[in-house]
C-alpha cells in the first residue's frame, strides 16, 4: 500500500469514528474522541495513536472540526 | 498507561463534504483494499478501458499492446503505466503470442540492436524476457520485464521499442479472473468521476464534470446535427474549449476526453462501436493523427444535443467584440434635395466602402463550412504537383490551386507567389523553419506573416497557423512552424524526391539554399 492510501484509509478511519460518536452525542455539545494508547489491536487496520492525533490536527486544519481541549488520562 | 481524550467541535458542513469525499472514493469492494481514488492519465484509461472492453472496442481476433497505446505520451511509458495497473490489480494479460520471424521482417534494425543487447547481457531480466518473447512463450512476468525495464535500458533502446509493442500479441478474451477486476474498477473510477470525487495527486485542475460534458457535446454536435444518431468522431490531441475568459484554442489540459467518452456511455448517451488511432484500412499517406470513435447514439444523446442552444465559441466571440462608444458612432448624414435630385452626404464613401468589403468576402473560401472548433492541426495539405495542393479536414476533402488560395504572384499572368514557395518550402522541412540569420528571419517574419493571413481568410478561422516564434511546450528553439500537417510532394521515397527535384519549376531547392542556406538542412 502507498503512503497516501494508508495516510487516506486512516483518515477514513477517524471520520468514521468522529461520526459514530455525534450519534451518542447530545445535539450541540461537543463530541468526546478518546485516541487509545493502551489497546493495540495489532491487526494493521486501525491507525496507530500518534498516527489518529495527527488525522485530527489535520481536520481541524481542513476546517472540518475544532478541537477544543484535550487532555491526557492516566490510569 | 495512558489514553488521550479530545473534546471536538465538529463543523457540520465542512465535515460531511469531507467525510462524503473519502467514503464515496473508496473502493472497498475492489479485491478488499481500500484506496482512494487519483485521477488517471486520459491515456492510460484509454488503455485499460480498450482491454476491458476489447471484445467490442476493437474486435481484433488477437489485440496487440500496441492497439492499447493511446494519443499522447511516449508508447513505451504508456505500456508500463498500463502493465503496472494491471498488477495492482493482481491482473495478468492471457495468451500472449509473438512471432519472431515477422518482427524481424518488419523491424530488422530494432530485432538486430535487441539481439546485440541479449549477447552483451544475457543475465538482465530483460535479455532473459525477451527470449522466452522471441521464443513464443513469454509470461506476463516477461511483459513486465521488457516493459518494465526502461530504467536499465540505453536511450537508444529504451524509446525505440516500437516494433515490440507492435508485434506483441494477446488475447482480446481473458478469462473472468483477468478482465473483471479491471471493468469493476473502471465503473468505479468513472462513477467518482462523474460524481466529482476524485483526487489529483498532482498539482492539476480538472474540470468538473458537467463541464467536461459540456466540451464534449459541443464538440460533438455537429456530427449529430449533420450525421444523425450514427456517426464517426474525431478527436485529435488538441481541443477547443468554449466559454473561457480568452476562448482559447489549443490543448486544455483540465478536458479529460477519454475520461468524458467512457462516462457519456456509462450514463446511456450512446454505445462506442469501435476506438481506434490507427485506421488499418487507410493507407499510411493518409493516416490523420487521431482519435477515431463509432458512435451510436441514443435518443438521450439527441435530447441532449438538442438543449444546447447556443454556439458557446461563436457567443463568446461575439460578446468579446468591443460596443462602439459614443464617439466612435457612425456621423448622422444629412439628406438634401439639390436641383430635384436626392444628394445623400456620404454616399459615395459608404459604396466605395461597401465594394472593398464585398471584395474581401469574396475571396475564394473552403467549400465546406468548419465545425466550430476546428483547429489548425485538424487540417492536412499534402502537395499534388506545383499547382495543386489536396486539403482533408476532418472528414472533408479538397483540392485547391495556389489561385484559390490567394497564393498568386504579381503580373499579367500570375504565376504561384512566393508564399506558395514558402509553404511548399514548410512542407519539405516537416513544418518547422528554423533561421539564424537576421536577415533572412525579417524576409520569413514578413512572408510568415502574409501566409498567415492567406490561410486564416481561405479556412476562416481566426487565430495563428504557426506556433509563437519563441520555444513553446509544442516546440524547441526559435523557430516558425505550422500548426497545419504538411506533406510535401512525393515526399516517401528518394526516387519520388529526386523526380520532384527534376520538376521544381518553383524553385524551392535553389529558395531553400539562397534564402536561407542555414535553414534545416533536412
Amino acid at each position: 500500500m502507498t503512503p497516501e492510501n494508508k495516510f487516506n484509509k486512516n483518515v477514513l478511519y477517524v471520520l468514521n469514528k468522529i461520526k459514530e460518536r455525534s450519534l451518542y452525542t447530545k445535539t450541540g455539545a461537543l463530541l468526546e474522541y478518546w485516541v487509545l494508547f493502551d489497546f493495540l489491536d495489532g491487526s494493521g487496520e486501525t491507525p496507530l495513536p500518534k498516527d489518529e492525533i495527527a488525522i485530527l490536527e489535520k481536520l481541524e486544519e481542513w476546517g472540518a472540526i475544532k478541537i477544543k481541549m484535550s487532555a491526557w488520562e492516566y490510569e | 498507561m495512558s489514553n488521550k481524550l479530545f473534546r471536538i467541535e465538529v463543523i457540520q458542513a465542512e465535515f460531511d463534504q469531507l467525510y462524503n469525499k473519502y467514503n464515496d472514493a473508496f473502493d472497498v469492494q475492489t479485491s478488499g483494499k481500500v484506496h482512494i481514488l487519483y485521477y488517471m492519465s486520459d491515456g492510460l484509461l484509454y488503455s485499460l478501458w480498450k482491454y476491458a472492453y476489447a471484445q467490442r472496442l476493437s474486435r481484433k481476433s488477437l489485440l496487440s499492446l500496441f492497439d492499447l497505446v493511446p494519443l499522447e505520451g511516449v508508447e513505451m511509458f504508456t505500456i508500463f503505466y498500463f502493465i503496472e495497473r494491471l498488477k495492482e490489480l493482481d491482473v495478468e494479460i492471457e495468451g500472449i503470442h509473438f512471432s519472431e520471424k515477422i518482427y524481424k521482417s518488419y523491424c530488422p534494425h530494432e530485432h538486430k540492436a535487441l539481439v546485440e543487447y541479449i549477447e552483451k547481457k544475457p543475465d538482465d531480466i530483460f535479455s532473459k524476457s525477451l527470449n522466452n518473447l522471441f521464443r513464443n512463450k513469454a509470461t506476463f512476468e516477461d511483459i513486465n520485464g521488457i516493459f518494465g525495464a526502461e530504467e536499465i535500458l540505453p536511450n537508444n533502446l529504451k524509446f525505440n521499442l516500437k516494433g515490440l509493442i507492435e508485434f506483441t500479441e494477446f488475447s482480446p478474451n481473458p478469462s473472468d479472473k483477468n478482465l473483471q477486476p479491471v471493468r469493476h474498477y473502471i465503473e468505479n473510477y468513472i462513477k467518482a468521476f462523474i460524481e466529482d470525487l476524485l483526487s489529483s495527486h498532482e498539482l492539476n485542475n480538472f474540470y468538473k464534470f458537467d463541464r467536461q460534458k459540456e466540451i464534449f457535446l459541443n464538440n460533438i454536435k455537429h456530427d449529430v446535427n449533420d450525421y444523425g444518431l450514427r456517426f464517426v468522431f474525431r478527436q485529435g490531441k488538441e481541443v477547443c474549449v468554449p466559454k473561457r475568459t480568452m476562448v482559447s484554442i489549443g490543448e486544455d489540459k483540465g478536458y479529460l476526453f477519454i475520461h468524458t467518452l467512457v462516462a457519456l456511455e456509462t450514463l446511456h448517451l450512446y454505445q462506442v462501436g469501435d476506438i481506434m488511432i490507427v485506421d488499418m484500412d487507410t493507407p499510411p499517406e493518409k493516416q490523420t493523427n487521431d482519435y477515431k470513435i463509432k458512435i451510436y447514439g441514443t435518443e438521450k444523446l439527441q435530447r441532449e444535443i438538442d438543449s444546447i442552444k447556443f454556439d458557446n465559441l461563436v457567443q463568446d466571440n461575439k460578446s468579446r467584440r468591443p460596443i462602439p462608444s459614443i464617439a466612435n458612432d457612425p456621423p448622422i448624414h444629412k439628406i438634401e434635395i439639390v436641383s430635384g435630385r436626392l444628394k445623400v452626404d456620404g454616399l459615395k464613401e459608404s459604396l466605395d466602402k461597401i465594394s472593398h468589403t464585398k471584395k474581401e468576402t469574396d475571396k475564394p473560401k473552403f467549400p465546406y463550412k468548419l465545425p466550430a472548433g476546428t483547429t489548425w492541426e485538424a487540417i492536412t495539405m499534402k502537395f499534388e504537383n506545383n499547382e495543386n495542393i489536396y486539403i482533408q479536414v476532418k472528414q472533408y476533402k479538397h483540392t485547391a490551386s495556389y489561385k484559390e488560395l490567394g497564393l498568386v504572384g504579381r503580373g499579367k499572368n500570375p504565376n504561384p507567389s512566393e508564399l506558395w514557395a514558402f509553404l511548399k518550402v514548410l512542407s519539405q522541412v516537416n513544418g518547422e523553419l528554423t533561421i539564424k540569420d537576421t536577415q533572412a528571419k525579417d524576409k520569413y517574419k514578413k512572408q510568415k506573416e502574409l501566409l498567415a493571413k492567406a490561410l486564416q481568410s481561405y479556412f476562416s478561422l481566426d487565430y495563428d497557423p504557426f506556433y509563437p516564434y519563441h520555444s513553446s511546450t509544442e516546440k524547441q528553439g526559435n523557430s516558425y512552424k505550422i500548426k497545419i500537417t504538411l506533406i510535401p510532394l512525393q515526399s516517401n521515397n528518394s526516387k519520388c524526391t529526386t523526380a520532384a527535384e527534376e520538376d521544381d519549376d518553383l524553385g524551392v531547392e535553389e529558395y531553400l539554399k539562397e534564402q536561407a542556406p542555414q535553414v534545416n538542412e533536412e
